[in-house]
């Protein structure tokens, strides 16, 4: 793997013939369930302090639920 | 009609980010055709004929109209965006301080939005008591969260080392009466970076953001002594020093790139050469004026450079290196309401300048129509909390069609006022670098991806 962050969160689900899905996409599930956790860095604190991009950010709270 | 796909491809790699739900596909030549008649508005079985006329197999684009339709329904393509009409994010409470301990500074930065350090005031230091208060002001804003966190930011910080010292021990001592955890972390250029800051540091597990821009020459273009001299020899070898020290525990270089060294994946090499693990390197908010400011322009050469950092790091020669901004979180990032709600600066974080009055993040200090307060009277004016909390990323116009939405959140509001004037509209540059960086981490993933399916 080329770097240890990507092969911990990367995973195939399906093994299809035409499509790859990489990433299972659970926005919608987050719609209310962590509307008032508090888990979360506020990214303005984050590494790069100015443009802050939330996608760098990780949700403890999915960071500690098993990977399918 | 499936409006809400990017579809872009870099190395021979399809990609399709499913924008709404977040998921991420590698496609082939088949299923990609499929999905840009959708995106046209046409019905799957239109574009399966289309398909077929234009010489796709017939037996492949069943199959892969199979594969399109059950992912459709799982949810995870042409998903309906989660936000939905009037959603916004939640009102939170205060998580986050910045804390101004210097107003001032032992170099000489060209690009130093602080105007040198002292923010175009007078050089101070914040006393002791005015932390302690703006500690105590966190801890009482902070609701219900038991977490919480204070940078320490200047200028230079490590300027005022013994009120930091003393306030980090006035945070442990706040924590457990509070029963609250604070988070500490400074943001250093590391010019007074010894062994017994180092120490204290590591001790009270500080987390560390370094300033240092990657190449000698670079760096020391930029980030002068007060005698005009670059600072990379002052700081270079105290930086390493400390890092390995703490082996990269919680410690980033966060680096700046001008218009001087659009090839900043050289700098990146050059820092991650150094052994650093975790390398940030930001495009330097100026006036266009400026001669280091980058222009649209530059746009191109930025997209090449960006590329070719996410080559390097999928080529395996830097494992175990991060750079900030490919470390995309898909599957375990933030929820909705956050990505939605942003950096969170006005609102969850507030800056506090050496006298005790808050801004709404370290980029507005000094600046006094955006003065929200005083630590001791808390925010005053509700008006610009809530005028940054309604600046969310689905209020502006620019963004809440983007397909980077959900992974940008609208940007920094002050780089937005720096190019355009508004809080709420980022500028043209910013988009297309902030695009660019997030497809680079999407391809990221699926090169990886790639290599776990080939394995077996």
């Amino acid at each position: 793997m080329p770097c240890h962050f990507y092969s911990e969160e990367v995973f195939v689900r399906k093994m299809a013939k035409h499509i790859v899905t990489v990433a299972g996409g659970r926005l919608a599930s987050t719609r209310e369930a962590h509307r008032a956790c508090e888990g979360c860095q506020t990214s303005c604190q984050s590494a790069c302090k100015t443009s802050c991009t939330v996608g760098n950010q990780v949700c403890p709270q999915e960071e500690e639920k098993p990977r399918r | 009609m499936c409006s809400l796909l990017h579809r872009f491809q870099m190395d021979g790699l399809r990609m399709v980010l499913d924008v709404a739900s977040g998921a991420l596909h590698v496609v082939d030549e088949t299923a990609w055709f499929l999905l840009e008649r959708l995106e046209q508005g046409l019905p799957l079985a239109d574009a399966a004929r289309r398909a077929r006329a234009a010489g796709f197999p017939g037996v492949g684009v069943a199959e892969a109209v199979a594969e399109i339709q059950g992912l459709v329904e799982e949810g995870r393509l042409c998903s309906p965006d989660p936000a939905g009409p009037g959603y916004g994010p939640p009102v939170r409470p205060l998580r986050a301080l910045c804390l101004h301990l210097a107003h001032d500074c032992n170099l000489r930065c060209a690009y130093c939005f602080a105007g040198q350090g002292n923010y175009h005031g007078s050089r101070s230091l914040m006393s002791f008591e005015v932390g302690q208060r703006a500690i105590d002001f966190l801890i009482a804003a902070s609701g219900s969260y038991n977490q919480v966190e204070v940078d320490f930011f200047g200028g230079e910080p490590l300027l005022n080392f013994d009120v930091l010292r003393r306030l980090v021990r006035y945070g442990r001592e706040v924590q457990a009466v509070s029963g609250k955890r604070i988070a500490f972390t400074v943001t250093t250029n590391g010019v007074l970076l010894d062994e017994t800051v180092a120490a204290f540091l590591d001790r009270e597990r500080v987390g560390v953001v370094l300033s240092l821009d990657g190449r000698p020459a670079v760096h020391d273009a930029v980030r002068k002594t007060p005698a005009g001299g670059g600072s990379y020899a002052l700081v270079a070898a105290r930086m390493r020093r400390f890092a390995a020290g703490r082996n990269n525990w919680n410690c980033y270089v966060r680096g700046t790139y001008t218009r001087y060294n659009t090839d900043f994946s050289r700098d990146f090499e050059h820092l991650a050469g150094l052994g650093f693990d975790a390398v940030s390197l930001e495009p330097v908010v100026a006036a266009p004026n400026e001669p280091y400011a980058l222009r649209e322009g530059d746009y191109p050469a930025l997209a090449v450079e960006y590329e070719r950092l996410a080559r390097l790091l999928a080529g395996g020669g830097y494992e175990g290196v991060r750079f900030f901004h490919f470390d995309l979180h898909l599957d375990d990032g933030p929820c909705l309401s956050r990505r939605v709600s942003g950096c969170g600066a006005g609102t969850e974080y507030l800056a506090v300048d050496p006298a005790g009055d808050l801004y709404p993040c370290h980029q507005f200090v000094g600046r006094p129509e955006f003065r929200m307060g005083t630590v001791v009277g808390g925010v005053t004016r509700v008006d610009l909390a809530e005028r940054f909390r309604a600046s969310h990323v689905l209020a502006k116009t620019a963004c809440s069609g983007c397909w980077a939405r959900y992974l940008c959140s609208g940007g920094c509001h002050a780089n937005n006022l720096a190019a355009t004037g508004e809080i709420g509209k980022p500028g043209a540059l910013y988009c297309l670098v902030v695009r660019k960086r997030i497809e680079c981490a999407l391809f990221l993933q699926a090169q990886a991806a790639r290599r776990v399916r080939a394995a077996g």
